[in-house]
């Protein structure tokens, strides 16, 4: 049973980034899910940190690429240079090929180089001079955005956004957490040793699969969709968005030491899935308020 | 509205009247004629009123409609009960019925008495024909049901197939009971059976014309199978009834005696055969010949009559053997019973009976001059004139136009005045031969009348039939071909085109298979079938035990299907038995916010309630094992719990003091 090394792990990055049960645990949930994330805040709120500490406690490879606008693909996916000691061309990969890829200030680089890195988490393996390299297992990106910055930025299209699994928010530590971590009482994730493998992380997928979905839950889950697409937002949530919230809801209902989804587990996963896909046809809410507004809205069948 | 229109919008809500009427159709053949149109009277009007979506009539009206109904089967019939006014009186009450089912559930009902009314049918007819009618109709009525109880969302073209679907899985299961339940000699419950109901066949009296009305008949009266030689069926006169007694008009059946003193002498070779009587109320049977030995079931009475012990009620087989030729002789005392005639009639045929006897007072002699007197210029008619007050006269000097009934009559009236013991005997002559099984099928319109003339103690009883005298082709090829064209009967079923007669002949086949194996299917066809599989099971001690097994599995199978259709506790019922919950927390000011999830609402109610956390943790884990975990089996504690989850108010619940025990919706 790989449910106890998880929770763990969650304890571990608990430990690491203060303050944020929720989000971390929804990170995790997405990871779980085999989704990517999203997180948009201000520099400095842990972003960073909380990557890095995914990444170390489940003994995950992790790199970081800060995107910046003169960033080009091949600074991403990797390139060929003539080796004359060899004889040929030899491939240097870049930093995409690693299992955790915090991709930082996404939306300051071009389309052209964002969209090199949305491909390869799509597709998960980069096809470059005609050759098709797969990407490592697990593959997870964090991307970050910095959503106040409005000069020189490329904001992600709609499009690319519902590639990520979640969009999370992490805000400011609460009083107490900001106070232990002033306090210096914080450890660094590099003094805990991995609590569970990349093999774990598999069966921990496996496992996903054969959480049960009742006829009750398939019938809220339609009714949301439904309601989602009923005219009150430019786009109701796609196919891809409700599987998305499927297997995060089962993610989450596994986390919850479940092998059945409840309405919970849809609730509490789904303002994290629908928020950045959800768009006011009015203009007047934010995608979290969007979010909340379909929850309110549909009744529990 | 336009009439099509009303019934394309209308037309399908009154589809479930379709059934009833179904089922009364074949009834309209015994009812009486005002009972038939009540029901169809009423049957319309509710059409009526279902097309044009009316109010039904007041109660105070069916229930008059109901009360003058009863008042009328009772003067009709005498009686409310028994078959022969309860099925009318049940009839009538179903159609009345019609005006006050309104909702499904009435519907349904009368929809399932539909089915009964129509199955009462069988205590009339049980033919092939009428059986798949009924069949076709209870099919019809169950598949209407079900498109009932699917609210018109299934097209009763589905529940059509649907309904055939269940006929055909239960068929085999019918068989299975057809063949193997027990059936006792004597039934628990028989047919009711009401001797005054006329049945179609030879009766005890033979008044002129009676046996030209049974001509017209083209029903059944049995069937013969030979096994071994088959005689030409032409020449077979089924003797059934002996009518010694005259009373210037009427001829008919003496008091059966308790016993036979008649001496009856077999000769020559035996044929064997078995015969399948259609139930005529009545204890004649009929043979060809001398039966012997005796069927069990049966005796000779007086005069060489043979009889069932039991009125023939039901059809009947009986398997024996008959030797054609034989020797009948009856003592003086009987003979002179055979001498008696009315004084004062028919006073012309004396006195020529008389001339003859003066002339040559032997018996053949007698016979032969009458048998020439009917071939000179009498015609063989199936109308003949009427005739006055001394029958025999006008017949035989006047109108000389008659049917075998006035041969015979006339030719006995003039044998005992000549002084020759001679009587009428009624049966049937010929029948008519199934090529394709060789089953000889004798109709009522074979009917046939005879005589039988004493021509001294050696030759003993002589069977001589006047009407032969006359038409020979009457007795060698039937009815059909004695008649002149102008004159034929409703003797359609003598149609000589091949194909036709081949099919007549199939259907022949396949109604004596019918009524052997099907409606002859009684204890001793079963004990056969029986002693077949194993001769241990053959015997009536284990049949009865084997008819009460049978009962107990019955209702033990019975018990089983309620117990498995009892309602199913459903996931629904975890739903159910939630709003419950939702509604008894509701009262006390603890209703869940919109679309709060159920851990949430348990979280919230416990942290306000703290009393009631534990009983609600339980309840929510149980209610989500059992609606989104598939547990379903946890169903009962849930029920029981939350019947028992009886929450009051708290006064000292902080949550409580102001009725407003709703925190934020963020609260989950």
């Amino acid at each position: 049973m790989t449910r106890p090394l998880f929770h763990e792990v969650l304890a571990q990055i608990d430990g690491v980034v203060l303050g944020k049960a929720r989000q971390t645990r929804l990170a995790l949930t997405c990871l779980l899910a085999g989704g990517h994330l999203l997180i948009e805040d201000l520099p400095g709120v842990g972003k960073t940190t909380l990557a890095h500490a995914l990444a170390h406690s489940l003994g995950l490879e992790f790199k970081r690429i800060q995107f910046t606008s003169d960033l080009l693909p091949a600074d991403v996916l990797g390139y060929s240079v003539f080796d004359r000691a060899k004889g040929g061309f030899s491939f240097h990969p870049g930093p995409i090929f690693s299992q955790v890829v915090l991709a930082d200030e996404i939306n300051r680089a071009t389309p052209k180089s964002q969209s090199a890195l949305l491909e390869a988490m799509e597709e998960g393996q980069v096809t470059l001079e005609g050759t098709t390299r797969p990407l490592p297992y697990p593959f997870f990106v964090i991307a970050t955005q910095n959503p106040f910055s409005q000069t020189g930025v490329y904001p992600l299209p709609e499009s690319q956004l519902d590639r990520f699994l979640m969009r999370l928010t992490l805000g400011y530590p609460d009083s107490a957490a900001e106070r232990d971590l002033l306090s210096g009482r914080v450890r660094a994730a590099k003094t805990y040793t991995p609590a569970a493998s990349p093999q774990d992380l598999l069966e921990a997928r496996e496992a996903l699969d054969r959480v049960h979905l009742s006829a009750p839950l398939l019938d809220y889950l339609q009714a949301l969709a439904t309601h989602s697409r009923a005219g009150r937002f430019v786009h109701g949530l796609s196919p891809r968005a409700m599987l998305g919230l499927a297997r995060a809801a089962r993610s989450w209902a596994w986390l919850e030491s479940r092998d059945f989804v409840i309405p919970d587990d849809v609730q509490a996963v789904f303002s994290a899935v629908a928020a950045h896909r959800l768009l006011d046809a009015e203009g007047g809410l934010t995608g979290e308020q969007c979010a909340t507004a379909v929850l309110e809205a549909v009744a529990i069948p | 509205m336009r009439p099509s229109e009303v019934w394309r919008s209308r037309g399908p809500h009154a589809l479930w009247l379709l059934p009833p009427l179904l089922a009364l159709l074949p009834h309209l053949d015994h009812v009486p004629l005002w009972l038939g149109l009540v029901c169809l009277g009423v049957w319309f009007w509710r059409l009526a009123l279902e097309l044009g979506n009316q109010a039904l009539p007041p109660r105070s009206m069916r229930a008059l409609l109901a009360l003058a109904g009863l008042a009328a089967v009772f003067w009709q019939y005498g009686s409310i009960v028994g078959q022969q006014a309860g099925v009318p009186l049940f009839l009538l009450l179903l159609f009345i019925k019609l005006l006050e089912s309104r909702g499904l559930a009435e519907k349904r009902l009368l929809l399932i008495l539909t089915q009964f009314a129509a199955m009462s049918y069988f205590l009339m007819g049980q033919s092939i024909l009428v059986s798949a009618y009924l069949l076709l109709v209870s099919v019809l009525g169950v598949a209407v049901m079900l498109h009932l109880q699917a609210e018109g969302r299934q097209p009763l073209l589905r529940t059509l197939t649907h309904s055939s679907r269940l006929f055909a899985v239960g068929l085999p299961l019918a068989l299975l009971l057809f063949l193997l339940f027990p059936r006792l000699d004597r039934p628990l419950w028989g047919l009711p059976t009401d001797t005054t109901s006329a049945a179609t066949g030879l009766s005890e009296n033979m008044a002129p014309g009676d046996i030209a009305r049974l001509i017209q008949s083209g029903e059944t009266a049995f069937r013969a199978q030979f096994t071994g030689p088959r005689p030409d069926p032409n020449g077979l006169y089924w003797r059934g009834i002996v009518l010694s007694g005259f009373d210037g008009r009427v001829w008919h059946a003496l008091p059966p005696q308790p016993a036979s003193r008649d001496t009856l002498q077999a000769q020559g070779t035996a044929w064997r055969l078995s015969l399948t009587l259609e139930p005529h109320q009545r204890r004649w049977l009929f043979t060809p010949g001398l039966p012997e030995p005796l069927p069990q079931g049966t005796r000779l009475a007086q005069g060489f009559q043979w009889l069932a012990n039991e009125p023939v009620r039901q059809r009947q087989r009986w398997f024996f053997q008959v030797y054609p030729a034989y020797h009948h002789a009856s003592g003086p005392g009987d003979l002179q019973r055979e001498l008696i005639l009315p004084e004062g009639f028919n006073p012309r045929a004396r006195e020529l009976a008389q001339g003859w006897r003066q002339r040559n007072a032997a018996p053949q002699i007698l016979v032969d001059q009458a048998l020439a007197l009917f071939r000179k210029d009498f015609i063989y008619t199936l109308r003949p004139p009427a005739l006055g007050v001394h029958s025999v006269d006008d017949f035989l000097f006047g109108t000389r136009r008659g049917f075998c009934e006035h041969y015979a009559g006339g030719f006995v009236f003039l044998m005992r005045a000549a002084g020759v013991p001679a009587r009428v005997v009624t049966g049937y002559l010929g029948g008519e031969v199934n090529p394709l099984d060789g089953h000889l099928l004798v109709r009522q319109s074979d009917a046939h009348a005879w005589a039988e003339v004493w021509l001294g103690p050696e030759t003993g009883w002589v069977r001589v039939d006047p009407t032969a005298a006359i038409s020979p082709a009457r007795v060698e090829q039937g009815i059909g071909a004695a008649l002149p064209a102008t004159e034929l009967p409703a003797a359609l079923t003598r149609l000589s085109v091949p194909l036709l007669q081949g099919l007549r002949h199939t259907w022949e086949m396949l109604n004596n298979r019918w009524d052997q194996w099907v409606l002859g299917y009684g204890q001793a066809q079963q004990l056969q079938l029986l002693a077949r599989l194993s001769p241990r099971l053959a015997s009536t001690r284990w049949l009865a035990q084997a008819a009460i097994l049978a009962g107990l599995l019955g209702l033990a199978l019975l018990a089983g299907f309620f117990w498995r259709t009892r309602p199913k506790e459903t996931p629904d019922a975890a739903a159910r038995a939630w709003l419950k919950l939702q509604q008894r927390l509701g009262r006390i000011g603890l209703a869940p916010l919109p679309a709060e999830p159920p851990l949430g609402y348990c979280a919230r109610v416990a942290r306000l309630r703290p009393d009631l956390a534990d009983p609600m943790r339980r309840i929510t884990r149980l209610y989500l094992d059992t609606r989104y975990g598939n547990q379903a089996h946890e169903l009962r504690s849930l029920a029981r719990l939350v019947a028992r989850f009886r929450p009051r108010r708290h006064r000292e619940s902080p949550g409580n003091t102001n009725g407003k025990a709703h925190p934020q919706a963020g609260a989950r």
